[in-house]
């Protein structure tokens, strides 16, 4: 079922960016036979094509389970807040990050914590902004 | 033909101290974390693209290219030990490999692995320096058409051999192929998708791209996974006998027909783009066991079973390389990665390359062939202590893997944006690989994506409306009968099974 829904995803994806986003994110030039929509155009089709495919004759493999999706988003939400964190200080955000990520995995062991919070983000700060003199955000 | 004067100077070029401590840096970060179940050598190479813009590009290419074939040596290691692969391509050295620990033979069947994976690797690079430069003056004479031709077939042929369903493969190229169309086309100059970012009008970051999908879409996979387990020890047994801890050269004669059928395997699928060093290891495994006058031991701890998985699956890695050099095709994620890199340092892969760029190209060679001696050496050296070494945690190896894709993407693209980039595709990466759609051939398409375009456009140029000019060009109309041929054949092929 996954299978056939996802097809039915892809070729409605399809079908969005062949009327609504590709008219509006290209330019029109009435010369030269490759256009800027041209190309875009032809791999919307094959996608809306292909997705319909999949979703009326569904074939592979599905990984996909709910609950580790939800935990990979936690996950990416830490590294989007981290992210947000690095527009102020880089030096800031690594440990923190660090932290969150190891103590949510499940590391309690003061070792590794010190290894992830403190050596890694100070090595990363010697190798890049002290010794390439490549500045860190 | 290049000169010889080009060959040596490119041969001199990678005997270099420089280019050989990078090329043995690569190999041990290969060997590292190919042992690390999880990480494996594409997700090392991706982070470590950023970090190489520093180098001169044969240096940077070389240290790529060691951590690529380490990793296929490190990988056998967790396999032998933990019967759990630390990457794809040793799956199969675990059906003999992991049976010989158990009969108290770790050594030996990790030493075999290395003897087996680097005289595979060596073949394959032999191969590759004799018959790339033919290949490449064979393709220098095709034109517009037949390139644009070429990349229809080699579309076809990767979306239907890589993932399980060739509608989804089409789907992911055709995913590919519109990411690259993000930024100014190539005739016109004018935006497309930049949806109002400036930075965009240069087109996707390849950083970005490369490793939200590669790497960081993987590292949320699997930390997603531990549910505050702590990552097995790997003991080797200190009580070996003193025959165990090693492998004879007699034991290593008798393996060479294994090891020589291996490597052929390994050849032939390597060269093909879209087949992966697993088949090839598992073909391999197959032919050796129905080759063997004793076929009811593999599985159950014979030497030749890992020589011939070891041997198939690190030939690959420089056959790869057949496609990519002469053509510009990547084959798998590893040359895709390569690819990149390549494009990154100003250097466009394909049949000119080996006129414009002779001396890097034998540079590249010589890099290749010095490398198996480095990670025959490193192998020997380190086998013991990478054992060790790996019973690092997962819960620090995978935040600091993110860490490393979020600094490495801010130093190449000199920006947060591109990590901001970076962490979108990871999450198309994530949808993808849990949907079943290959990101292998998201990833090639993506990369062909600006050339395709062009030759599309050419193409039409030439043809001006009259499809009968398709006639004279033979080579290209076959190509493109190939093409939809193979379309039918592996979309009719149930390779999985309906729903």
């Amino acid at each position: 079922m996954h299978n056939r829904i996802s097809g039915i995803f892809v070729a409605l994806f399809g079908i969005a960016l062949l009327f609504f986003v590709i008219p509006y994110q290209t330019e029109a030039v009435d010369y030269g036979w490759l256009k800027p929509a041209t190309l875009p155009s032809i791999a919307a089709v094959i996608i809306t094509l292909s997705g319909i495919l999949h979703a009326v004759c569904p074939r592979g493999r599905i990984e996909f389970r709910l609950s580790s999706a939800l935990r990979a988003l936690l996950f990416f939400c830490i590294g989007i807040l981290g992210l947000c964190m690095m527009t102020i200080n880089y030096m800031m955000a690594a440990p923190i990050l660090m932290l969150v990520l190891m103590w949510v995995i499940g590391e309690r062991r003061w070792k590794w914590l010190f290894t992830g919070i403190a050596l890694l983000p100070a090595c990363i700060w010697f190798c890049i902004d002290f010794l390439l003199k490549r500045p860190l955000p | 033909m290049i000169d010889t004067h080009t060959i040596l100077t490119g041969f001199a070029d990678a005997l270099t101290l420089h280019n050989l401590f990078f090329v043995w840096f690569g190999i041990i970060v290969g060997q590292l974390v190919g042992a690390i179940p999880g990480i494996g050598p594409v997700m090392a190479m991706a982070i470590a693209i950023p970090f190489t813009f520093t180098l001169n590009p044969l240096p940077a290419i070389g240290f790529l290219m060691g951590v690529s074939k380490g990793g296929l040596v490190g990988g056998a290691i967790p396999a032998i030990l933990m019967n759990t692969p630390g990457t794809p391509d040793a799956a199969a050295t675990t059906l003999d490999g992991y049976p010989m620990t158990k009969k108290g033979k770790p050594e030996k069947a990790t030493k075999i692995a290395l003897y087996s994976s680097v005289t595979g690797d060596a073949f394959s690079d032999i191969i590759l320096i004799t018959v790339a430069p033919f290949i490449a003056v064979v393709a220098l004479k095709m034109g517009p058409i037949e390139i644009f031709a070429l990349m229809v077939f080699a579309f076809s042929i990767i979306a239907g051999l890589v993932g399980d369903s060739m509608a989804k493969g089409i789907v992911s190229a055709g995913l590919g192929l519109l990411c690259a169309t993000v930024g100014l086309d190539p005739e016109n100059s004018t935006p497309r998708f930049i949806f109002g970012y400036f930075e965009l009008y240069d087109g996707i970051p390849l950083v970005s791209m490369a490793l939200g999908m590669l790497a960081v879409a993987e590292i949320l996979r699997r930390m997603a996974r531990i549910r505050g387990t702590i990552k097995s020890a790997i003991v080797i047994p200190k009580a070996q006998k003193k025959a165990d801890r090693g492998v004879s050269f007699v034991e290593f004669w008798a393996c060479k027909y294994t090891i020589l059928r291996g490597s052929v395997i390994g050849t032939i699928l390597g060269a093909i783009p879209g087949l992966d060093s697993s088949a090839a290891s598992f073909l391999s495994y197959a032919t050796a066991k129905q080759a063997s006058a004793d076929p009811k031991s593999f599985g159950k701890g014979n030497i030749h079973g890992v020589a011939a998985t070891e041997s198939a699956n690190s030939a690959v890695a420089g056959a790869n390389l057949i496609p990519l050099l002469t053509l510009g095709i990547p084959g798998n994620l590893a040359a895709a990665l390569i690819i990149s890199a390549l494009m990154i340092h100003g250097i466009q892969p394909g049949p000119l390359l080996f006129q414009e760029q002779g001396q890097l190209i034998y540079g590249l060679f010589g890099t290749l062939l010095m490398a198996n001696v480095l990670n025959l050496v490193s192998g020997l050296l380190g086998l013991r202590l990478w054992a060790r070494v790996i019973q690092a945690p997962e819960s620090i190896i995978f935040p600091a893997a993110l860490l490393l894709c979020m600094t490495g993407v801010y130093l190449a693209t000199g920006g947060l944006f591109g990590v901001a980039v970076m962490f979108v595709f990871a999450l198309l990466g994530y949808l993808m690989s849990s949907f079943g759609y290959s990101v292998i051939v998201f990833v090639i398409a993506f990369f062909l994506g600006e050339r395709f375009e062009l030759s599309l456009s050419q193409s039409l140029n030439i043809i001006d409306g009259d499809l009968t000019i398709l006639l004279s060009h033979p080579v290209a109309l076959l190509l493109f009968i190939l093409a939809i041929v193979s379309a039918i054949w592996f979309g009719l092929k149930s390779k999985g099974k309906p729903e």
